[in-house]
């Protein structure tokens, strides 16, 4: 099955969150993919909260992964990325996203999601909506008709 | 002449614990056993889209199995990470 890289990769990600006991809510497209939109994406976005705790944290999950130090994505950016041996590098991004959603507010409405004998915290797809509309870069208006769709759809099923 | 009726043969076949009966019944697909996964899930799929198509006419009905194929599936299932490898090229 093709999805064997992706399961795998999942699965190591939320074994390191858990070895470094790093709080960490998946967002961005790899949150769609698991809230069950039909999209692919090159990077696992993350979102934590910047504590001297949590960079200590997020040292330890750099291990895990056997990762680069975080490097930021541009000079004006707060988010950084890290490239270790997960298939993709990860994306951490700081308290916010776009959209004015902040960490808590993500959290209240994130889910827990089985992948293997892991767990994961994914933001919820009306947050990922929000924040990709907020964002307003053309890979977010790219993604976003398939987004509502897949929104509309696990609400009718839901409901 | 020995006659059997049809429930009595029915019932016989289900008492049946034959190894190659029991195998049968783990594999996926085989005859005599569970009908394959990916006939259980195109069927669901069909269903779930008989149902909600209705509801949402706006939806492409494209989009809307892949939607709805998506969303059955389990989790794991559903990631799809391209990876690009050292040669230029992707896989999944």
């Amino acid at each position: 099955m093709s999805s064997d890289i992706s399961e795998k990769t999942l699965v190591a990600l939320a074994k390191a969150l858990r070895a470094a006991k790093l709080e960490a809510i998946i967002i961005g497209n790899s949150a769609s993919m698991l809230n069950g939109a039909p999209v692919t994406t090159q990077d696992i976005g993350l979102l934590i909260r910047d504590t001297k705790t949590n960079r200590r944290k997020l040292a330890r999950f750099v291990d895990e992964i056997g990762g680069s130090a975080p490097m930021p994505v541009s000079e004006l950016s707060k988010v950084e990325w890290i490239e270790g041996r997960l298939a993709v590098p990860v994306e951490i991004h700081y308290d916010r996203i776009a959209g004015g959603l902040t960490f808590s507010s993500v959290r209240s409405r994130a889910q827990v999601v089985v992948v293997g004998d892991q767990k994961l915290l994914v933001a919820s797809l009306a947050d990922v909506i929000r924040s990709k509309q907020a964002a307003g870069r053309p890979k977010d208006h790219a993604v976003l008709p398939i987004l509502r769709d897949t929104l509309a759809v696990k609400r009718k099923l839901e409901g | 002449m020995f006659q059997v009726d049809a429930r009595e043969m029915g019932r016989r076949g289900g008492l049946n614990k034959s190894a190659a009966k029991r195998a049968a019944a783990r594999r996926n697909g085989a005859r005599g056993g569970r009908p394959r996964d990916a006939n259980l899930l195109a069927r669901e799929v069909a269903e779930v889209c008989a149902r909600l198509g209705p509801q949402l006419p706006e939806l492409d009905p494209g989009d809307l199995r892949l939607i709805v194929r998506c969303l059955l599936l389990p989790p794991a299932r559903r990631a799809v990470f391209l990876v690009r490898r050292k040669d230029g090229r992707y896989v999944f």
